[in-house]
């Protein structure tokens, strides 16, 4: 990044997408603070980044600055990545206060009993869109781990789901069929 | 269910649905205003080429420059190079000359013998402090250790958070933890698939935090321990709140650098005490001196109440 100009196109680029992994994880007020400082990072240190790599180096920052917001704000304890597991789910309801619908607590509720690391390669390929080449990372492992982190995920966010309740599906499906118009 | 359907229903979840604008608002305008009017590092920039071939872009072991009773860093030359104040080391005594795995299956064996305790109540109250390393120098703010309780009560746990009890989330133990090793081995698995060291520690962690396993249970744990590659014995040491233990120690590179994780038991019951991890070989670009704890966890008690707290 050659200069303050690069950056700010940079900033511009992805600042969104950045910002949407904070609420997800944080919430939409301080999802600003992990933005902020993720970028703050890049441009402090100097980062030079190819355009692919901007995404994988810029979630792997945020999950840093993520856990280190969680830690400081106290919010993680001994249960800390079991805690910071339910964390998004949490947030979602705060946001979604009237959103009560069933099939997506139920996905909320049953995202909070897979194991953490399981979680966050599903989230990462699910909500931020990245690939598992950019999962593995992000995460710092190897691209074969990560799959079987997705892959393992999804059988059991599948099987949780069947056991809450079928309905589930149906709520959403009519849901999404209402505004699919 | 399908791989689609779960991805429709992850995505009607999405806590940012509706809550992103592709557009930059005017507060992320003045918060880029606010970034590039600070200070760039000096020297070369870096590449994150650079970063990945040290482990340290996804890893694990991370920093976190820690506040008392060690703040103690030591400047050298201007930001970027003072050390991060990390834990005191501990001190090991090494004791006992036989190999760690003859060490802890003879442990487990009196272990095994000790008499089963009886819960007095249904809720099971577990307190810990610990602290890690979070995050490299992107964060220049001190953390102090964290104290934590955590009510477990059937089979959901509920962390004390600010004077609130938290939600309760799921245990993934099954109901009855088997004490024969090779049952329980997997029944860890469940939770922290592999065979590695850092899979077993992990379980192994995440049980002290979650249960209070009894001298069964605890002496199959040992065995389990014993049977990892590369344990080796440390001797007795006082651990970070004066209790005297024995400990037991693999050396692991699950967290992006070489480490050695310790685990501490109890000299007389083989309850766990405290896991700690240490950096012995090379710190890659962590601001930390060699040997360094990068991570401890004290447990600290676990008793029964007859009900959860108001």
């Amino acid at each position: 990044m050659r200069d303050e100009r690069d950056f700010a196109e940079l900033y511009r680029r992805r600042y969104p997408a950045i910002y949407a992994y904070g609420v997800r994880r944080v919430g939409p007020e301080s999802a600003r603070e992990v933005a902020a400082e993720v970028f703050l990072v890049l441009w402090r240190r100097r980062i030079e980044l190819a355009e692919d790599e901007e995404l994988p180096w810029l979630y792997g920052t945020a999950r840093k600055v993520t856990a280190n917001l969680l830690r400081s704000e106290k919010r993680r304890s001994a249960l800390t990545q079991r805690v910071s597991s339910v964390i998004a789910v949490g947030v979602a309801g705060q946001l979604d206060p009237m959103g009560a619908v069933d099939a997506v607590l139920d996905v909320r509720a049953a995202l909070g009993r897979l194991s953490p690391k399981d979680q966050e390669a599903l989230l990462l390929v699910e909500w931020e869109g990245v690939d598992l080449a950019a999962g593995a990372r992000i995460t710092g492992c190897s691209p074969n781990t990560f799959k079987v982190r997705v892959h393992r995920a999804r059988r059991k966010l599948g099987e949780l789901l069947k056991d809450q309740a079928a309905p589930a599906v149906g709520v959403l499906a009519v849901r999404k069929g209402e505004g699919d118009d | 269910m399908t791989d689609q359907q779960i991805k429709e229903l992850l995505q009607a979840a999405d806590p940012a649905r509706g809550q992103v604008d592709d557009q930059l608002d005017a507060q992320a305008y003045d918060d880029l205003r606010k970034i590039v009017g600070t200070t760039r590092r000096r020297g070369k920039r870096a590449t994150y080429g650079r970063l990945a071939m040290t482990g340290l872009a996804g890893a694990l072991v991370v920093v976190v420059l820690v506040a008392q009773p060690w703040a103690g860093s030591s400047e050298e030359g201007g930001p970027g190079t003072a050390h991060a104040g990390t834990p005191p080391l501990l001190k090991y005594t090494p004791q006992d000359k036989r190999p760690a795995k003859e060490q802890l299956l003879d442990f487990a064996a009196r272990v095994r013998a000790l008499p089963a305790e009886v819960p007095s109540g249904p809720v099971l109250r577990l307190t810990t402090k610990g602290w890690y390393l979070v995050s490299g120098d992107m964060t220049e703010s001190y953390i102090e250790p964290q104290a934590a309780t955590a009510y477990v009560v059937d089979r959901q746990i509920r962390s004390l958070q600010d004077g609130q009890l938290g939600d309760p989330i799921g245990v993934y133990w099954p109901n009855e933890l088997s004490a024969d090793p090779a049952v329980l081995k997997n029944q860890l698995a469940y939770a922290h698939p592999g065979n590695s060291p850092d899979s077993f520690l992990a379980a192994l962690g995440d049980l002290q935090a979650e249960a209070n396993p009894g001298p069964k249970l605890r002496a199959a744990l040992m065995t389990l321990l014993a049977d990892q590659p590369g344990i080796t014995a440390d001797g007795t040491v006082v651990d970070r709140f004066g209790r005297r233990g024995v400990a037991f120690s693999l050396v692991s590179d699950g967290g992006g650098l070489p480490s050695k994780k310790t685990v501490i038991f109890d000299v007389k019951t083989g309850v766990v005490l405290g896991r700690e991890e240490m950096l012995t070989e090379d710190a890659g670009k962590l601001n930390v001196p060699i040997p360094s704890v990068i991570s401890y966890t004290s447990y600290l008690s676990r008793d029964y109440l007859p009900a959860l707290p108001k």
